[in-house]
């Protein structure tokens, strides 16, 4: 099974400066902080389920960049209505990744739908998203990344990982990440 | 195309009084009161969009033994999606999740859904596991979709594509949302 911060670690390589990269509250975040901390990653504290729809939201309002969401299964299931605005609006620019380690890992490894018979890649397709991808090891998994990264999307790549915690937290201050992340893209804060 | 309040009535006729009907704000709950005005077990939805089918599948998981049938909108199920998984995982037998899908807010003057666009109601509800997924487009495949969910082990969803029309608004519909609960849980005996 894939291991998350791996996985990341691996995402961030074939990265350049110019991507724009959401990470979602938990593991999410903290594995991207340890993977590479760079301007251009905004880290979201606390909103559990809104990754996907500031993600969606920098995608649209930003067309010329790429935009990678990562975000767990949980956070997901919190907000699959995001799904169906995701293949409706359809930025081409959009990668969305999710974690599935089917569980609440943070609060205790409590299981979620995916651990029963929810597919999350299924429920992708049927929200409309025509490039989905469902990767179980890490060449599938960085050989979707980079069609991603050049071909247009949206996409959804599903990714089965392991329950590894991660461990390296972002900056704490919500408002530091915004105003760091808007200078980063020459807006002002 | 179906006509909601037509297909509507095709459920009244098939369910015996005793059986629980939630139904969604707007058209869903509006064309219930007409289909059958004098049913009493209904639990008509004012205002709080998207929960009526968190709601159903609370009742279906409290009272097993009992039937549960949901009547939904799609822009109401489009803004609590996340409950279709835990339909699918919590897998109650007895419930039949009905989704009318017109394709549209239309009370709110014909917005577009995401059902306009790629959305697909009943892929999804597959993806998030329900067992029984049946998609109806005329009336009388409706009508044979609600008979083996009326007869058959669920959780069934059923997507049923409707045409935009708006019902009629009867001065006797029930109004308070407190008269509507207390009468729905003394129906139940609760």
């Amino acid at each position: 099974m894939i291991n998350m911060l791996e996985a990341t670690k691996a995402l961030v390589k074939h990265l350049s400066d110019d991507e724009l990269v959401v990470a979602g509250l938990g593991n999410p975040k903290f594995t991207l902080m340890e993977a590479k901390d760079r301007p251009r990653n905004f880290y979201i504290w606390n909103a559990m389920g809104m990754t996907s729809s500031i993600g969606l939201g920098v995608a649209m309002a930003q067309p010329d960049k790429r935009v990678i969401v990562l975000q767990g299964d949980g956070c997901l299931l919190m907000n699959l209505n995001s799904l169906a605005t995701e293949a409706w609006r359809a930025p081409k620019n959009l990668v969305h990744i999710v974690w599935d380690n089917r569980m609440f890992e943070l609060t205790g490894h409590q299981p979620t739908a995916t651990a029963g018979p929810a597919d999350l890649a299924k429920m992708a397709e049927g929200a409309g998203i025509e490039k989905v991808e469902r990767v179980e090891t890490l060449p599938a998994f960085e050989a979707a990344v980079q069609r991603a990264l050049v071909e247009d999307g949206p996409w959804f790549i599903h990714v089965l990982v392991d329950d590894q915690r991660a461990g390296k937290a972002p900056p704490k201050s919500p408002t530091f990440i915004r105003h760091r992340f808007m200078a980063a893209l020459g807006l002002e804060g | 195309m179906m006509n909601m309040l037509e297909a509507t009535q095709a459920v009244c006729r098939r369910l015996s009084d005793d059986v629980p009907v939630v139904a969604s704000l707007g058209n869903p709950g509006l064309n219930l009161f007409n289909a059958q005005p004098g049913r009493q077990r209904n639990f008509y939805f004012r205002n709080a969009m998207g929960s009526a089918s968190s709601l159903a599948l609370g009742l279906a998981t409290a009272a097993p033994e009992q039937r549960v049938v949901l009547l939904d909108g799609d822009g109401s199920l489009l803004m609590n999606l996340s409950s279709l998984a835990s339909e699918g995982w919590r897998g109650p037998r007895n419930l039949v999740h009905i989704c009318w899908d017109n394709r549209m807010y239309e009370m709110t003057g014909q917005q577009a859904t995401a059902t306009s666009g790629p959305a697909d109601l009943a892929a999804i509800a597959e993806g998030a596991g329900f067992p029984k997924v049946e998609r109806a487009e005329t009336l009388a495949a409706f009508e044979a979709a609600l008979e083996r969910a009326l007869a058959g082990d669920g959780p069934w969803f059923i997507l049923a594509v409707v045409a935009g029309e708006r019902a009629k608004r009867n001065p006797a519909n029930p109004k308070s949302a407190t008269g509507i609960r207390h009468r729905f849980m003394g129906e139940l005996g609760a």
